[in-house]
């Protein structure tokens, strides 16, 4: 079984922009694919195109076999079950008016079908298995702090049953301490689950420890794609490895130079996207656009200049 | 540009001395609890901790820019180069604020106001601290937005907020904040919203505008690979206290406080055998809902009876630099030392 999406979305404008542009993704059954890039690079568009919250200008989601183009609003409602998402921000994500119990009851009603007693048991086995507890069904939002609101989204998530999960930078605004907490979780759920997850993240660190591949996505177009290790070890595009040179580690007496602001080039109407910040960049690549190709076995760039080893 | 304001009266003396600093909620509970702290001339000092330590409230409360809805500062003692800062009027609270002592934010937007172009809000900033003509002023705000490393000051100068890129908007509240020439800059989490590559640029213009103004950055954020470029002194705050001070060199090799050690176990690194990210199981206490004794005691993993008693800051390993607040940290540091050797 796997998923497949290759896709533009577009949004009107003096000339066409692409946020996602011909992205091409496969997620297998039960693997973590992280999606990592900077803010911009339509990494978040992405994640919400394979569950169709969004709909695709050109191309098609595939989601266990099933163009989720083709299908109608019920049939389309009903695989919803199967695939869900968390988001960055625990405070936007929750209704504020609504209980936890309210939260937590809606997809089970919609999905399950489920009511009365049987209701009740299923939230308070679900709070605990996200690491809260049954007597928190019948607060509000406000009251909890923003790892355990987390886990309030993940509960509500969960409850369908899905195979996919998104995880839209889930721990980007919690506390350090917390944020294992989470991942944990997560990890946890997945495997027990079964459930596939992408994960989208602009923390480089954080996505090493827990993701079996990873996508690179620059201005739109995924750049990248490998197995994690090899992807840190071995990085082959030029902006991958501008990223994981950036990352700022915790170590004192690196002395830091100062450099002015780098201007953003517009985007190049032809060739490589990233040509222009690009050090490595010559007269084909301002003219040609790179495709994603397999460069070594199982490893995916798109740059004319990539070289192993160098 | 030379910090004109270095004194040379009394030069062995601290910039900045706060003493006994206690910022109550209005449900009467102290978030910040008696924080004592001295600020060097041009040196970087870190407050560290998590949400809910009070690391924000101690800094708002040196511009005594708290809103009386959510609390109130007192202190027995805040000078500023012989200036008693806790008992100012108005009129002299209003020259420090962005004067003497100025602020940077997490979110430029806390700062750039978006309905007014960029350099009409430096112009008014400077003008407000400074007798200039507005002409002058332009030409000050251009060369504030140049230092902070941005290209086409003209264009940046007519431009509002929303038309600036993260990175960019960054870079102006930074020109913003200097524009008066402070002797002090708060910056609060100055990075955490930007990318990766952004971040290190924002950070090595902090660090460049330090040396060439003798500034002094009291950098408050939860982020310690920051604090690894920036910080030469850092304050580990928790529950209000603060429960660890040492130079940044020595808390990087060799960290005292559990708390401290358990944070550093949460980093992650690029080139760490893939396991799970650790984490300190629990959450912060709420103000007013802390255990008695020490307050990271639910949370330890070294807690014992003892750690019920009150916890004060101690020397560490013989260090007047060095202090930590609980009283095993020499017995495990020692121990931590026996399994190294094993």
């Amino acid at each position: 079984m796997s998923y497949k999406v290759g896709g533009a979305f577009s949004r009107p404008a003096a000339r066409p922009f692409s946020a996602v542009d011909r992205v091409s993704l496969k997620v297998f059954p039960g693997e973590t694919l992280a999606l990592v890039g900077e803010s911009g690079c339509g990494k978040t568009t992405t994640g919400r195109l394979l569950l169709r919250l969004v709909e695709p200008t050109s191309g098609r989601v595939f989601f266990e076999g099933r163009d989720l183009g083709l299908l109608g609003r019920s049939e389309l409602r009903s695989l919803r079950k199967r695939m869900q998402i968390i988001f960055q921000d625990p405070y936007g994500s929750l209704n504020p008016r609504f209980t936890v119990r309210r939260t937590l009851a809606e997809p089970l009603r919609i999905h399950k079908s489920l009511s009365g007693k049987t209701l009740e048991t299923t939230i308070s086995c679900l709070l605990e298995t996200v690491g809260l507890s049954p007597e928190h069904a019948d607060r509000y939002p406000h009251e909890f702090s923003g790892g355990q609101r987390q886990r309030i989204a993940i509960a509500r998530a969960i409850s369908p049953g899905p195979s996919f999960l998104v995880a839209d930078e889930p721990v980007s605004a919690l506390d350090i301490s917390i944020q294992g907490q989470i991942v944990k979780l997560l990890l946890g759920l997945k495997k027990n689950l079964g459930m596939a997850m992408l994960f989208i993240s602009h923390d480089l660190s954080m996505v090493h420890s827990i993701s079996d591949r990873v996508a690179v996505m620059y201005r739109g177009r995924v750049v990248e794609l490998a197995e994690t290790d090899e992807l840190y070890q071995h990085p082959l595009h030029p902006y991958t490895r501008l990223l994981l040179e950036s990352v700022l580690k915790p170590v004192t007496g690196e002395k830091l130079e100062y450099k002015e602001e780098e201007e953003k080039p517009s985007r190049p109407e032809n060739g490589c996207v990233f040509s222009r910040r690009c050090c490595l960049a010559d007269n084909d690549c301002w003219k040609q656009t790179p495709g994603l190709l397999e460069v070594k076995a199982g490893h995916w760039a798109a740059c004319l200049r990539t070289t192993y080893g160098e | 540009m030379a910090n004109k304001h270095l004194a040379l009266e009394s030069p062995g003396k601290p910039l900045l001395a706060v003493s006994n600093l206690t910022v109550r909620l209005s449900s009467g509970a102290a978030a910040v609890d008696g924080v004592s702290f001295t600020l060097e001339r041009a040196e970087c000092l870190a407050l560290v901790g998590e949400s809910g330590c009070g690391k924000t409230l101690t800094a708002l409360s040196l511009l005594r820019a708290i809103p009386p809805e959510i609390g109130g500062a007192n202190a027995d003692s805040i000078d500023l180069d012989g200036a008693e800062l806790a008992c100012l009027d108005k009129k002299r609270l209003r020259e420090l604020r962005g004067g003497r002592i100025s602020m940077i934010f997490q979110d430029p937007s806390a700062s750039l106001n978006p309905l007014f172009k960029v350099g009409n809000q430096i112009v008014e900033t400077i003008r407000a601290h400074r007798q200039v003509t507005s002409r002058q002023a332009r030409r000050q705000a251009a060369a504030a937005l140049a230092e902070a490393g941005l290209a086409e000051t003209g264009r940046i100068i007519d431009s509002y907020p929303h038309q600036l890129s993260g990175g960019q908007r960054q870079r102006a509240m930074i020109a913003l904040a200097l524009s008066t020439e402070p002797e002090i800059l708060i910056a609060d989490e100055p990075t955490t919203a930007l990318d990766v590559t952004v971040q290190r640029q924002i950070i090595g213009l902090l660090a460049r505008l330090r040396r060439s103004r003798g500034l002094a950055l009291l950098l408050i954020t939860h982020n310690l690979s920051v604090v690894a470029q920036l910080a030469d002194r850092v304050l580990m705050m928790y529950a209000g206290h603060i429960v660890e001070r040492a130079p940044a060199s020595e808390l990087f090799v060799s960290r005292a406080h559990p708390y401290t050690r358990a944070l550093f176990q949460c980093l992650p690194g690029l080139d760490s055998s893939r396991k799970e990210p650790a984490t300190i199981p629990g959450t912060v206490p709420q103000p007013g809902s802390w255990p008695h004794g020490c307050r990271f005691r639910p949370r330890c993993e070294f807690t014992c009876s003892g750690c019920e008693g009150e916890q004060v800051l101690k020397p560490f390993a013989g260090s007047s630099d060095h202090q930590v607040r609980c009283w095993l940290a020499e017995e495990l540091a020692g121990q931590a030392a026996l399994h190294k050797r094993d």
